[in-house]
């Protein structure tokens, strides 16, 4: 277990390593000068002299890898910079829209998990039948098809059709069932496609068909004794589909206008308030990042066979 | 893996005919149609289907039937081309380090271990939405994270290839390393990685339009089926044909492509 943390650990580093580089790499690259922006968002117009100052002040005369330094510690220390558009702090606007976020992808894994628990078992106990048929075709289907096309025909459907909830926005109790749900389909089929695979090994397993061959009735060999061989890898799969979710969030909230860090980031980007995108991208990648390492972690805790 | 064996051809030609009927309509559509998909003509705004425009035109006068195969066009031509880019690296590196093995492959699957836990939609958002928008820069958002799988998947297939009893006996009787190569790994490893290919296109396709969506894909009047559906949401209640006709459009193609994904057999990784 130790030399499993020790190299794991060592590959987090690294991920998170690259992974700041590449946001603090986001600003550099980009096109324009961040003290014209600014200065020109002041309602200044940007002589050299007031640029010059201004980049002094803000250290961008500095060494790109000096610049890099500083940056990182700042962000360690909490510090995500300040906005182009109000220069509020960038850390408190992106805190104050976490919890949309969360209570999205929350409602949304619920979504996902009772749905794809209940087609893994479908799909294994009758895997010949109608209606395992048509769950495996619609996995299939959902996982080719986009969030926000799943929910331009929610909205037409339950919003504009039959006027039963919103069609968007974060007040009231209904409005976060039609986001959830367009979210939860995407986040079932990832996690339905990790499941289903390793349920249908476990169904296999001697044990489990020994318990049939007594005479133990099918379905409680797989709900009981199948599933939970199932269950360490469910962990991991949840782990991914959970990242999913909060990577994919953006686009539901961006169709639901629903006001979370994503819809933050999509404006931002239409602004081109540079900070805000950079701490949004910082923010949701290490989130990804880490829940990915925990979940393995979970999964090695779990199963002594991964840890080689 | 769903269902039942057999099925899979079945499933995979359905999806093949689909596909090949969305790439015809995408294709003709524009070439045969009287109207311009990018010309904005308001007095001609939101009429509704029929005999001069099939599917009626949008907010801006513009034939949506004609519109959305040139949309579809566009998705499917960048997609295209982000997945030929994010193949032949893939490929290449794969085949290498599973060739040279040791060290190499040891670089490239902890280069893919770090790009594999990166979140892509994010940073691809991100970057697209920082450059300057155009074709330039989809690609640079889509292809540096796109590779990985395919590589990984090569470098596999190349090594247990390599390793084959076959492949040790023309060595044993002097076959060159080239003529290896050419002849037994190199069609083995294209195989598999023709049917990633084919799921990294998927993948991709939702990836183009999802940025298409969130406004960070092609500039206007050039659009593809995320940025139809992006434009036309505010008209969701008037006019909710405008949004559904590319979003189906889209719908259709990925259902197609996972049909015919879903028919191949997977890889080994």
């Amino acid at each position: 277990m130790t030399a499993v943390l020790v190299r794991r650990g060592a590959e987090l580093l690294f991920a998170l390593l690259a992974l700041s580089l590449l946001v603090f790499l986001l600003t550099a690259l980009a096109p324009g000068d961040p003290a014209e922006e600014i200065l020109r968002r002041g309602g200044v117009q940007p002589t050299p002299e007031s640029v010059a100052a201004l980049r002094a002040e803000l250290g961008l005369d500095r060494p790109l890898f000096d610049r890099y330094l500083s940056w990182l510690g700042d962000v360690l220390r909490g510090d995500l910079g300040r906005s182009y558009a109000d220069r509020s702090p960038v850390a408190e606007e992106i805190a104050a829209r976490v919890p949309a976020t969360l209570r999205l992808a929350g409602a949304a894994a619920l979504v996902a998990g009772g749905l794809a628990v209940l087609a893994a078992l479908l799909a294994v106990l009758r895997p010949g039948s109608p209606v395992g048929r048509a769950v495996a075709l619609a996995t299939v289907a959902v996982s080719g098809v986009p969030p926000y096309v799943v929910g331009i025909v929610l909205i037409s459907v339950v919003a504009v059709g039959l006027r039963v909830l919103p069609t968007g926005g974060g007040d009231g109790p209904g409005a976060v069932v039609l986001p959830a749900v367009t979210l939860g389909l995407a986040g079932a089929a990832t996690l339905l496609r990790l499941l289903r695979a390793d349920l249908a090994h476990a169904v296999r397993l001697p044990f489990v068909r020994l318990a049939v061959a007594k005479g133990l009735r099918r379905r409680r060999a797989v709900v009981v004794h199948a599933l939970r061989v199932a269950a360490p890898n469910a962990v991991t799969a949840a782990g991914v589909m959970l990242a999913e979710l909060l990577t994919g969030a953006v686009v539901v909230e961006t169709l639901f206008s629903w006001p979370g860090v994503g819809q933050l980031a999509v404006t931002a980007i239409r602004q081109r308030d540079l900070p805000v995108v950079q701490a949004y991208v910082l923010v949701t990648a290490v989130a990804t990042v880490l829940l990915l390492a925990l979940a393995e972690l979970c999964l090695a805790a779990c199963d002594p066979r991964v840890r080689r | 893996m769903s269902g039942r064996a057999e099925d899979a051809p079945v499933k995979a030609r359905a999806g093949v005919a689909v596909l090949v009927a969305v790439v015809l309509f995408c294709l003709v559509t524009p070439v045969v149609s009287a109207y311009d998909p990018h010309l904005p003509d308001l007095r001609r705004a939101l009429l509704p289907p029929g005999p001069a425009h099939w599917l009626g035109t949008d907010q801006l006068g513009r034939d949506l039937l004609t519109r959305t195969a040139a949309a579809g066009r566009t998705s499917l031509l960048v997609a295209l081309a982000v997945t030929a880019i994010t193949t032949a690296v893939g490929a290449v590196l794969g085949t290498v380090a599973g060739l040279t093995g040791g060290a190499a492959e040891r670089l490239l699957r902890l280069a893919a271990t770090v790009a594999l836990a990166l979140p892509g939609l994010t940073l691809a958002l991100a970057l697209a939405g920082v450059l300057t928008p155009g074709y330039g820069t989809v690609l640079a958002a889509l292809v540096p994270l796109g590779w990985v799988n395919c590589a990984l998947v090569a470098a596999t297939a190349t090594r247990r290839a390599a390793s084959a009893d076959h492949v040790l006996a023309s060595r044993a009787i002097g076959a060159s390393a080239g003529h290896l190569l050419r002849r037994v790994i190199g069609p083995h490893v294209a195989g598999t990685v023709m049917t990633v290919a084919t799921a990294d296109f998927a993948r991709t396709l939702v990836a183009v339009t999802s940025l298409g969506f969130l406004g960070v894909g092609l500039p206007p009047p050039r659009t593809d089926w995320g940025g139809m559906v992006s434009e036309a949401t505010p008209l969701l209640v008037t006019a909710p044909r405008l949004a559904l006709v590319p979003a189906l459009a889209l719908a259709l193609t990925g259902l197609a492509l996972a049909l015919v994904v879903d028919g191949r057999p997977g890889p080994e990784t």
